[in-house]
């Protein structure tokens, strides 16, 4: 009995480990800053390719002093911006950022972020866990700059 | 055969007639509140102008300029169409993305390399020195006035302009703020007029065609 339940609790443990974390497939871009400017912006594009669900917990880059998950809204004409919190990606499905969304806002940028080179970034996931990426940084989104 | 059919009494005449007057009245009423109307503007952008009697948009301002000199618009935008934008240097997302959008925009209307002037007033005059909104500006690779002031002119200047602007706290931003502020990018004549806006969500189709009205 003793060693009965002791595998149950075994198993019950073993079982998120065993679980197959989902893969995220990232993309996007960092807009480029100038010198003396230290806030930018990333526009990620995550694609949870499964298995299961995922959340986006926190993003990191040894580029800038503070990267944090924000939204931008516009209602009634007034642009506001908000922190935001962990963003639920489910399986198969993608999550966009976008300029006058939700975006990864960079402050303490500590050099240039030059057009051309690419922002390594680290995304945390609640399943997946690191998943290290580069973007490219460039002056605009890449369709002609347009918000969407 | 008599040519003439039988005429309706006077008194039908005269309703006719006056049916006509009125219709003509609306019609011209409608038409006038087409024009009087606020320009069309984008899903989303709802508040732009308070229709308070005798409020008119726009006017003369005076600022800081990037160099920190005065920057006074009766003298320094006159017989210049101009596009006004407000926002803040440390605003990474919508504020450097209206800029770029701009100067793509002027680019694309192909009349000369500065149809229009882009003017950025900063909302934030406590972090935005008239040199940090003079390196803002010159990160679009085009000329952009930048300008700033005292936290009373730049009130001022929104106000005139009927442009939303609060400090908002918010721990990740740098000094711990954000600005909320007005995104419409309202556009001005050469002869100093408020003509209408571009919104944020609008297409660059019909944004093209309302820079080429103020610089016919």
């Amino acid at each position: 009995m003793r060693i009965l339940s002791a595998v149950a609790v075994l198993a019950v443990l073993a079982t998120p480990a065993l679980a197959k974390a989902p893969t995220l497939h990232v993309q996007g871009w960092a807009r480029a800053t100038i010198a003396g400017q230290n806030g930018s912006a990333a526009y990620l594009t995550i694609h949870n390719a499964g298995p299961g669900a995922d959340r986006l917990l926190a993003v990191t880059t040894p580029t800038a002093a503070s990267a944090t998950l924000h939204n931008s809204t516009s209602v009634g004409g007034v642009m506001r911006m908000r922190g935001a919190g962990p963003q639920a990606i489910a399986h198969g499905q993608l999550l966009r950022m976008r300029s006058g969304g939700l975006h990864v806002m960079l402050n303490g940028v500590k050099a240039p972020l030059r057009a051309g080179a690419r922002l390594p970034l680290t995304l945390r996931f609640e399943r997946a866990g690191l998943v290290r990426t580069s973007v490219p940084i460039q002056m605009s989104a890449p369709h002609a700059g347009h918000a969407h | 055969m008599p040519d003439t059919p039988t005429k309706p009494p006077r008194s039908t005449l005269r309703t006719v007639r006056l049916l006509i007057w009125g219709l003509a009245a609306l019609a011209a009423i409608g038409f006038a509140c087409l024009l009087l109307r606020p320009p069309s503007i984008g899903p989303g952008e709802t508040v732009l102008t308070r229709a308070e009697p005798g409020f008119t948009l726009g006017g003369p301002f005076t600022l800081t300029g990037a160099d920190g000199r005065p920057f006074s618009s009766a003298q320094q935008l006159a017989n210049k169409a101009y596009a006004l934008f407000f926002g803040f240097t440390n605003c990474p997302d919508v504020c450097p993305n209206t800029l770029g959008r701009l100067a793509k925009l002027r680019q694309d209307l192909g009349r000369g390399p500065q149809p229009f002037e882009i003017v950025f007033v900063s909302v934030d005059p406590e972090r935005d020195t008239p040199e940090a909104v003079g390196k803002y500006a010159a990160l679009f690779d085009t000329p952009i006035i930048g300008l700033t002031g005292t936290r009373e002119q730049v009130e001022q200047v929104a106000k005139q302009h009927a442009i939303y602007q609060a400090r908002v706290a918010d721990p990740a931003a740098p000094g711990g703020y954000t600005v909320d502020h007005g995104s419409a990018v309202l556009l001005f004549g050469r002869d100093g007029k408020f003509v209408g806006t571009i919104a944020l969500e609008e297409g660059d189709a019909p944004a093209l065609d309302k820079l080429r009205r103020i610089t016919a």
